[in-house]
């Protein structure tokens, strides 16, 4: 019992480490796709668009109705003018660059948050600046002037370098919202460190397929351990007239592997930290170590009865 | 006749190329007899004591147990034989190193389903039967070898069966220890048990009513 009890704790751990990593690298790489929430339409939406040159709005296009929003952003920290994007209709991939000459004749929807200190365009709606409180004031002050005007179908686009900064901002917007009775809904685009990574895919993939190597490598071999550490017990088993020691062995497996799995579950659930893509590598986790499992007990099929 | 084996046939492939190791082998044991089976490595001796105990099927031949036939082509007619009828002992004891004593000699009565206040009971008998009373609680790893192999008498005793089966008993252990456990054998096949040893050891063989043979003679 003591030995199961350890091989439960030590798949427990094991899964939750190699699931928050291999999670971690996913969603680096995944995040141009993933968003916690669905998309609504009349949400106000909350983009972290995290130092990445652009933002690929073709997935707001596939996972909503929307089919005229307007997406507000910034360009570079030390342009004294902002560029916009606006756009009704058809799209696929939006620069964050538009033509500083492009006229933006303020009926449009949404509302502009830049990193430069300069906010004496008018068509600015809100201002959130890399400093964090005198940001926030002005974000208030003009949010709040001018909220009303905005469209419930809005994308507040905050350029921030840090994650950790984008969520004070989504406070400030958050309450904004609360406010006016517009629902906001974050949804993370792309991350600085994906953006460092962006060009070396294969990279990633590397790690990930390295990771899964390792982590099915190690799987086998606790396996093995447990079967050789248990060989003696399948075998007086059989000798003293066990009907299916074999089943045995491999009810044993599957008991522990579902336990271990089940707990993952349960962590998840607990620590509210739960997604679809942590589920999945937790599926596919498991399905690793009842493979390993199941390849150990191929070379081993006759053991019990090595007397 | 407790146990008969007739025109036993055993063949295993090794590299990839059929290997007889039984042919034709006839062997008989009475009830209360002690059977020594000698022979030189590789003979088949640990092969006729598992075709003898069910644990391994003979490819064409006949097991008798009391004048009743058990269909070795029957994996369960042979776990029920073996169950029933057969205790076995083999040169590494194979006790379980994580479980006590008490628990190792539960492990045969677990599978007959025999209740906790039962296999107590017959646990506690089984050791003084050894001479181990009052080490229920010990762990085979605190015991000298001679000890773990009288543990795994007790526990090839407890479910009382006619037939106990032992592979080389005596192997892992100083003359002391062997005198020990051969007499506690001896004493078990007095009280009406078949015990069936096989060994390399003269001295141990000596110690039993009869002595059977076997040559080594393959045919690839």
């Amino acid at each position: 019992m003591k030995k199961k009890i350890i091989l439960f704790l030590y798949f427990s751990v094991i899964s939750y480490i190699v699931i928050n990593v291999s999670g971690y690298v996913e969603k680096l790489h995944l995040n141009d796709n993933y968003s916690e929430r669905p998309i609504m339409t009349d949400s106000v939406f909350f983009v972290i668009n995290s130092e990445s040159e652009y933002v690929d709005l073709s997935f707001i296009k596939e996972n909503s109705d929307i089919d005229d929003f307007t997406l507000l952003s910034t360009d570079e920290e030390d342009q004294q003018k902002y560029h916009v994007i606006f756009s009704k209709g058809e799209y696929d991939v939006f620069y964050g660059k538009l033509p500083k000459n492009w006229d933006f004749d303020g009926t449009e929807q949404g509302a502009i948050i830049g990193k430069s200190r300069d906010i004496s365009d008018t068509r600015i709606i809100a201002y959130i600046d890399d400093d964090g409180v005198y940001a926030r004031e002005h974000a208030v002050f003009l949010l709040d002037a001018q909220i009303s005007d905005v469209a419930t179908n809005a994308i507040f686009v905050i350029a921030s370098g840090k994650e950790e900064k984008a969520e004070k901002n989504y406070e400030v917007f958050s309450e904004l919202c609360k406010n006016h009775g517009i629902e906001m809904v974050p949804v993370y685009m792309q991350s600085a460190i994906f953006g460092k990574y962006s060009e070396n895919e294969p990279v990633l993939y590397l790690i990930v397929a390295v990771l899964w190597a390792v982590i099915l490598f190690m799987a086998f071999v606790s396996s093995h351990l447990w079967f050789v550490s248990n060989k003696n017990y399948y075998r007086v088993l059989y000798m003293f007239g066990h009907e299916h020691p074999y089943i045995r062995v491999l009810a044993d497996f599957v008991l522990i592997s579902t336990l271990a799995y089940i707990s993952q579950v349960v962590i998840y659930l607990l620590l509210s930290d739960y997604s679809i893509f942590l589920l999945k590598n937790s599926i596919l986790f498991s399905t690793g170590v009842f493979y390993s499992q199941y390849l150990v007990l191929l070379h081993y099929p006759k053991c019990y009865r090595m007397l | 006749m407790l146990l008969e084996l007739i025109d036993i046939h055993k063949s295993y492939k090794i590299h990839g190329r059929k290997t007889e190791i039984l042919s034709g082998i006839s062997f008989s044991a009475e009830k209360g007899e002690m059977i020594a089976i000698m022979g030189e490595s590789g003979a088949g001796k640990s092969t006729l004591l598992n075709i003898a105990g069910g644990i391994l099927r003979a490819d064409s031949g006949k097991l008798i147990y009391d004048s009743d036939e058990i269909n070795i082509a029957s994996k369960k007619e042979l776990d029920l034989y073996r169950r029933e009828h057969i205790g076995f002992i083999v040169q590494d004891f194979a006790l379980i190193s994580d479980r006590d004593v008490e628990e190792n000699i539960a492990i045969p009565l677990r599978i007959r389903k025999i209740n906790r206040s039962q296999r107590s009971i017959i646990i506690s008998q089984a050791l003084m039967e050894v001479g181990l009373k009052g080490e229920e609680k010990t762990y085979p790893c605190m015991m000298s070898g001679g000890e773990q192999q009288r543990v795994a008498i007790a526990r090839a005793l407890a479910t009382d069966p006619d037939i106990i089966l032992a592979d080389e008993p005596t192997g892992s252990l100083d003359s002391e220890n062997a005198d020990n456990v051969l007499n506690l054998l001896r004493m078990v096949c007095e009280k009406g048990k078949t015990v069936i040893i096989v060994t390399h050891d003269k001295e141990v063989a000596s110690r039993c009513n009869r002595i059977v043979k076997i040559e080594r003679r393959r045919r690839d």
